[in-house]
């Protein structure tokens, strides 16, 4: 094993994670039963809910959600509430200081202070440490090695122009400072990448493959030395293009002789990733990828961008009732447009289903285990949103489903969650991913969520 | 190895951010390096914008590891011929020892220009070491398949990939100003100047110490901006300044029949603009004041008020007199900068202020909750009256709408009209401009025209291109620096190129402070 992985062990320090990433006690072998692996999926969209929409009936404390009704464009979830955690909007601390809410696309899912910027109209921020998803996918590869330490997936994003051109506004997940992780959208590339073997004899494709290795072992050493002449900033950027080069090697390393890994699934063909009008079919590809990729183990982080922080050059011509209006100007809603209000419910509504279908799919597959009948079971998916509504409502509308092997108390309306810091949210899902971990991004706030867990 | 330069650290020149190429940047760089010409594969993500307003490649993580190390296979495949020139042996000799030395003498020569300076004997070991390997374990490669896959590692490595400068000493000085080495300025001057690394000459003018001297750098500049490739760079350095978008993908409303290829002869159009300029007296006064068109598209001549037009963009068409004057008032800006809901004196003005103007514009309110629909009713000018009547909005929009209402005469996409809705257009407004005047101007040609004749307008527009020169935003310490750069702006009359040769001859440029460096 190269020197440069244990290298890149230390870049995890000082991050701002709290606690050593340590490897738990192998929980299979103490229980002596087979239980199935725990999987988290983090998925985000821009411009919130509806105004007044994102909420459910009850007082202070925990509220009962199947006595609970849900509004318009939530009501899509209707079947799956006692799947559910419905936090009541919580704070992104590190994004109060910004312009508004779309800031805390990048901010959201570490908690950790921004990058020092001067504010202005093209003013972005962007965080000084790693996404949740990164510190769980780190841990897990400390003691299991998997293809891939994440799936970090997106839908198409639109030009990279204007306000939504900065790769703080269209990246959600971040390794570190300065390390922002590009999402995949070609569900035909997935395709090939995780699941498709090749057509080479075996001598040649491990001559290919020894090839291939040993240039990445060189890339990773030589970007060391690299990086060792620069300075801390600069150190960020090389430390970001190290661990693309180790996550190369990883799924090199763990991909079977023959390249497949598991049951591919079936994509239709044409489908044009540029092309607005093909997004549902490509979130579609991307779902059935993404339940193959957790079926066939390849993974158990994946990320799901469903559009930047504020969709500038994003319309929705599959929802022809939004009249070709952009998905900003959409979420904005009703206060200079009296149709706005029906056009945000229409493309939340058209979220929310995708929510329900995500779940559908992990909910399709059997996976008995001691806290689980299917997949869902284990899984926790974080629904998540970077402003309440989409005139700015500096809080975050987030939803969890799934039990994550019995962790999670769900079907609840979390409304005591209100107004906290969004890190607590952040240190329970590290526990229910078996994740040791006090805080993230912020040591002065600690702990899980009160009322989360089982 | 440079040492601190006492009196460039008293100058405070500011730090060099590690850049990667641009993706136009990486397409030059393969031309010049191996003769091939292919676009950037679509798995590498686009550029985005940076902090310095200018785009700049994405930060590497493992997509874009793999899609470069993917192309630059293939490259490295098709560019063999040009690859095997560099080796000073055509093909393998077969003593082992005059082997070796024919693939140090490709390290040495091939990465002296992938690199865009020379190896340092430690590299030379390291990829030595790696074709010694090679050989040992690919034992079905030849002599030249083994000199290809050394040529595909050197593509990504770093020293390839980032603008990265000279190696630093470990335990070097850490606080200070140093010269930027020879090899170090001569690559940020040609990726400023030319978009892509040092041409034969310019590696010889660093080789030679020619780039010691500010007439040195001056002479090697001037001469990179008389080469027909410095015109693509500006074109390029322009269409980013104004945020012109790739048309091709503008989302308009059903009514205005805008086509892909309509947006895409927009731009074209820009483009040619600034080659026109170029050519001609090479000012910002002329970029701001040209009628001069040249379009090979039948739908862009019709809004250009030219129907039946037939000719080429070898033609020069003349837009008439009464309807456009220069950048500001051509297609691509226009329908650049308009909202998908029409309502375009918003941003066109917040373009004219921010870019030509540098007024800076206080962030919105809280609370604030911008329009977003235009009532079919009413105008555009009659619309936003009602809405800078809220008193939050207003105090933004005293600084901006104005400029913007003075390009009422162009819809969406920027067609001249003289209606709006029911109503005659007023395109009157007052512009505040940063020496404190308020001037009226009647419409966008009176508006370009102050813009042209205002100093102000090329002090903002230096501002800008220092930070591209820079590839980074401002720190304070920039000030002096920039002052300078006005000043030889000014002195040159407002010519692009003497603006350019300024800034790569400023000791902001032609240092770097090591603060940010270990």
């Amino acid at each position: 094993m190269s020197k440069w992985i244990i290298r890149r062990r230390d870049l995890l320090r000082g991050m701002g994670a709290g606690a050593a990433l340590l490897p738990l006690l192998n929980v299979r072998a103490a229980r002596g039963q087979v239980v199935p692996p725990k999987r988290v999926i983090m998925c985000v969209f821009p411009n919130g809910y509806p105004s007044g929409q994102y909420t459910a009936t009850g007082n202070n404390g925990a509220v009962d959600l199947s006595t609970a009704t849900f509004a318009a464009s939530l009501a899509p979830l209707s079947p799956w509430k006692d799947q559910l955690a419905v936090v009541a909007p919580v704070k992104c601390i590190n994004a109060d200081d910004a312009e508004d809410y779309h800031r805390a696309y990048s901010m959201m899912f570490s908690g950790a202070a921004p990058v020092s910027k001067p504010l202005g109209p093209s003013s972005v921020w962007a965080p000084t440490g790693p996404t949740i998803d990164q510190v769980i996918a780190n841990n897990i590869d400390l003691r299991e090695k998997l293809p891939r330490r994440t799936l970090p997936l997106a839908l198409p994003l639109g030009e990279p122009e204007g306000v939504d051109g900065t790769l703080e506004a269209r990246r959600a997940f971040w390794a570190g400072q300065g390390q922002p992780i590009t999402p995949e959208i070609d569900p035909y590339k997935l395709v090939k990448d995780l699941f498709v073997g090749t057509a080479m004899d075996d001598v040649a494709l491990t001559q290919a493959r020894a090839g291939r290795r040993s240039m990445l072992d060189f890339l990773g050493r030589d970007l060391e030395r690299f990086s060792a002449q620069l300075g801390t900033e600069d150190q960020f950027t090389v430390a970001s293009h190290l661990q693309g080069i180790r996550d190369l090697e990883l799924q090199l390393q763990q991909i079977g002789t023959g390249g497949i890994l598991g049951e591919p699934p079936t994509i239709p063909t044409g489908l044009n990733i540029q092309a607005l009008n093909d997004t549902p079919a490509l979130w579609e590809a991307q779902r059935q990828i993404l339940l193959a990729a957790f079926r066939a183990g390849v993974t158990r982080v994946a990320t799901m961008q469903f559009g930047p922080a504020w969709g500038d050059k994003l319309n929705l011509p599959w929802l022809p009732a939004t009249g070709g209006r952009v998905w900003h100007e959409i979420g904005h809603g009703p206060t200079d447009n009296p149709q706005g209000q029906d056009d945000h419910q229409t493309v939340v509504t058209w979220y929310s289903q995708q929510f329900a279908k995500l779940l559908e799919g992990l909910a399709s597959i059997p996976e008995p285990g001691p806290n689980s009948v299917t997949m869902l079971d284990n899984c926790v998916v974080v629904w998540a949103s970077n402003m309440l509504s989409g005139d700015h409502d500096p809080s975050l509308p987030w939803i969890l489903a799934g039990k994550c092997g019995g962790y999670f108390k769900t079907g609840q309306y979390l409304a005591s969650a209100a107004n906290k810091p969004v890190n607590h949210l952040f240190v329970d899902l590290a526990h229910a991913m078996d994740v040791p971990l006090d805080f993230l991004g912020n040591p002065d706030i600690r702990g899980p969520m009160p009322g989360l867990k089982a | 190895m440079p040492g601190v330069d006492p009196t460039a650290s008293a100058l405070l020149p500011g730090p060099k951010p590690l850049r990667r190429l641009t993706n136009f940047e990486l397409k030059n760089t393969m031309w010049e390096l191996l003769a091939v010409d292919v676009p950037v594969p679509e798995t590498l993500p686009r550029d985005v914008l940076s902090e310095s307003g200018f785009s700049e490649g994405s930060v590497i993580s493992r997509l874009e590891a793999e899609a470069i190390m993917e192309w630059t296979g293939t490259l490295a495949q098709q560019g063999v011929a040009r690859i095997m020139a560099s080796a000073p042996c055509a093909t393998a000799p077969a003593d082992r020892a005059l082997q070796d030395e024919c693939v140090s003498g490709f390290i040495s020569n091939f990465g002296m220009r992938a690199f865009r300076r020379p190896v340092t004997a430690a590299e030379s070991t390291e990829f030595f070491s790696y074709y010694r390997d090679v050989l040992r374990t690919q034992q079905s490669y030849g002599f030249e398949q083994s000199i290809g896959v050394l040529a595909h590692l050197m593509l990504q490595s770093p020293r390839f990939l980032y603008h990265a400068g000279s190696p630093i000493a470990a335990m070097g000085p850490t606080s200070g100003a140093v010269r930027l080495d020879a090899y170090e300025l001569a690559s940020r001057m040609s990726y400023f100047l030319s978009g892509s690394m040092p041409d034969a000459s310019l590696f010889e003018a660093a080789l030679n110490g020619r780039l010691a001297s500010t007439e040195g750098i001056q002479q090697e500049a001037r001469r990179l901006l008389s080469d027909p490739q410095s015109k693509v760079q500006i074109e390029e350095i322009m269409l980013q300044w104004l945020g012109i978008e790739d048309l091709r993908k503008k989302i308009k409303d059903a009514r205005y029949s805008f086509t892909p290829e309509l947006g895409q002869a927009m731009v074209d159009e820009t483009r040619r603009l600034v080659e026109s300029v170029l050519d001609g007296e090479g000012t910002l006064a002329s970029l701001l004041l040209s009628r001069t068109a040249y379009v090979d598209n039948g739908a862009l001549a019709a809004l250009y008020g030219h129907p039946g037009f037939t000719g080429n963009n070898l033609t020069p068409l003349q837009l008439k007199e009464t309807e456009r004057s220069g950048i500001l008032t051509r297609a691509a800006f226009l329908t650049s900068k308009s909202l998908g809901s029409e309502l375009n004196p918003i941003k066109r003005g917040l373009a004219v202020v921010g870019k030509l103007l540098c007024l800076n514009v206080p962030p919105p309110p809280a609370g604030f909750v911008p329009p977003d629909h235009v009532d079919p009713g009413l105008s555009t000018r009659e619309f936003l009256k009602r809405h800078d009547a809220n008193a939050c909005a207003s105090a933004c929009h005293a600084i901006f709408t104005p400029a913007g209402f003075a390009f009422e005469n162009y819809d969406g996409v920027g067609a001249y009209r003289t209606v709006d809705g029911a109503e005659t257009i007023d395109a009157s407004a007052s512009v505040y401009f940063p020496d404190g005047t308020t001037r009226p101007v009647v419409n966008a040609l009176e508006l370009s025209q102050l813009l042209a004749a205002d100093a102000g307008t090329g002090d903002c527009f230096a501002d800008h291109w220092f930070r591209r020169a820079l590839r980074r935003r401002d720190i304070p310490n920039d000030e002096g620096h920039r002052r300078e750069v006005k000043q030889a702006f000014r002195g040159a009359t407002g010519n692009i190129r003497e603006l350019m040769v300024a800034l790569v001859t400023s000791t902001a440029f032609t240092h770097r402070s090591l603060e940010s460096a270990k």
